[in-house]
């Protein structure tokens, strides 16, 4: 079992960033909307799973994507924030019944509130943190937020429509 | 000491938090010194191979528009040929004089253009000779510069790249200016130092000076798109657009300077 689990995170991860970078690193929409769907790969990591784990994951998918994007390691930055804070709203979120040992964040576990809220929240953070350091500045602060907006959006539509491809289980 | 492990253990997270974002920071700053030397960048064997054959596949969507551009070019050239051939016949020109610059053609296979800091990946690299520091230009004009070469790929710093300093000349009057991009608007840079008696106008073509080693002087570099002269200065506030094709970039040039290193020497000496 074990194998073919890891086998299918592995496939997974692999799917979502090749189409990170070679699909939706092209889209631009009016300067405003950089859709990005690679932080699927963290989101839909169980939430049992140790904070160490999930957090070096995420830094690590952030910087391959650094090398692909020549950003230094803006990708590994945001992503880590958004995976610090994948804890703590995963804490907060938790159901009455607790959560079970492999459950995975989705629809199909948690229903379409709680993974509504769970995703934008998160989306939200690992945006802002993007794009506000990628600006490096807060003297276009309107625009981060703008971007972060309108990118969010795009990105959450993405990533609940992928959601409903991967990990349905 | 117990109680120290204690809360070590129990606020880890926050710890590894801290240590994994300062990781990435330093990561970033060097991303954003003019010449970036950390080791993440797609000049690297395996982003370049994967870039490459992306590009494999995109190139032929473009074909037909790449290959009107060139045709254009191609005519252009020989119009001047034509020209300094009547010239040279007519012993007007100087032939004997050496060739300083040389243009060598490279395939852009990787760019951006929606972030503060654009860079492109050639499929060039120290093998084919390319050294950091030369220019690039595409047919109508300039696009950036390189600034790290591995064994078969190098990557450029992009005209839209907020490091990017480009020293300018008002083709009319000759005036030197500084072109610079803010990061927001692929459509405009600005150039300043541009002295009043240059009497800039819409429409008028900023070029290269020729003050670097990095591109030959007189190559087009942007259209005036907005020339004002604020009240009690001596210089203009310039908006310019760039002539080169820098939002789809596909044939390049990289310009190599025959004795760039020998120049470049002379004038860094240290004092």
């Amino acid at each position: 079992m074990t194998f073919k689990y890891t086998l299918n995170n592995l496939l997974v991860l692999i799917v979502v960033l090749l189409l990170q970078i070679f699909v939706f690193n092209n889209v631009n929409v009016y300067n405003l909307g950089f859709p990005m769907i690679y932080p699927l790969v963290i989101l839909l990591i169980p939430v049992k799973q140790p904070a160490y784990w999930v957090m070096l994951a995420a830094f690590f998918t952030g910087l391959i994507l650094d090398f692909f994007t020549n950003s230094g390691g803006l990708h590994a930055a945001s992503l880590t924030a958004m995976a610090f804070a994948r804890i703590l709203v995963i804490n907060k979120l938790e159901p009455q019944a607790n959560y079970g040992k492999d459950d995975r964040p989705g629809i199909v576990k948690f229903g379409l509130q709680w993974t509504v809220i769970y995703f934008s929240i998160l989306i939200l953070v690992h945006h802002f943190f993007y794009f506000l350091v990628e600006e490096s500045s807060v003297r276009h602060f309107g625009e981060v937020l703008l971007k972060t907006g309108i990118s969010g959006i795009l990105s959450f539509i993405l990533m609940i429509a992928l959601n409903a491809f991967i990990f349905r289980s | 000491m117990r109680n120290l492990f204690l809360f070590i253990k129990q606020f880890y997270p926050l710890f590894l938090f801290l240590f994994l974002e300062i990781i990435a920071f330093i990561l970033i700053s060097g991303s954003n010194a003019y010449h970036h030397t950390t080791f993440v960048n797609s000049s690297h064997k395996v982003t370049g191979v994967f870039y490459e054959k992306q590009d494999n596949i995109t190139e032929y969507f473009e074909l037909k528009q790449v290959n009107e551009v060139l045709e254009a070019e191609n005519a252009m050239l020989r119009n001047k040929i034509s020209r300094f051939k009547t010239l040279a016949d007519s012993g007007k020109v100087d032939t004997v004089g050496k060739v300083v610059y040389e243009f060598w053609p490279a395939n852009v296979i990787n760019h951006t253009t929606q972030k503060k800091y654009n860079y492109f990946t050639l499929d060039k690299g120290k093998k084919d000779g390319m050294v950091e520091g030369m220019g690039v230009i595409d047919s109508k004009g300039i696009v950036g510069m390189v600034t790290n070469v591995s064994n078969n790929y190098s990557v450029g710093l992009s005209m839209l790249n907020n490091n990017a300093r480009t020293s300018v000349k008002h083709k009319k009057s000759g005036a030197i200016g500084l072109m610079r991009w803010t990061g927001n608007d692929v459509l405009t840079h600005y150039v300043e130092d541009i002295t009043k008696t240059a009497k800039v106008v819409i429409g008028d073509t900023m070029v290269t000076s020729g003050y670097s080693t990095f591109y030959p002087e007189g190559i087009a570099v942007g259209i005036v798109t907005k020339a004002e002269l604020r009240e009690g200065s001596n210089f203009y506030d310039i908006e310019v657009r760039l002539t080169s094709n820098i939002l789809s970039l596909e044939k390049v040039y990289v310009v190599n300077h025959h004795d760039k290193i020998e120049l470049d020497s002379l004038e860094n000496i240290p004092e």
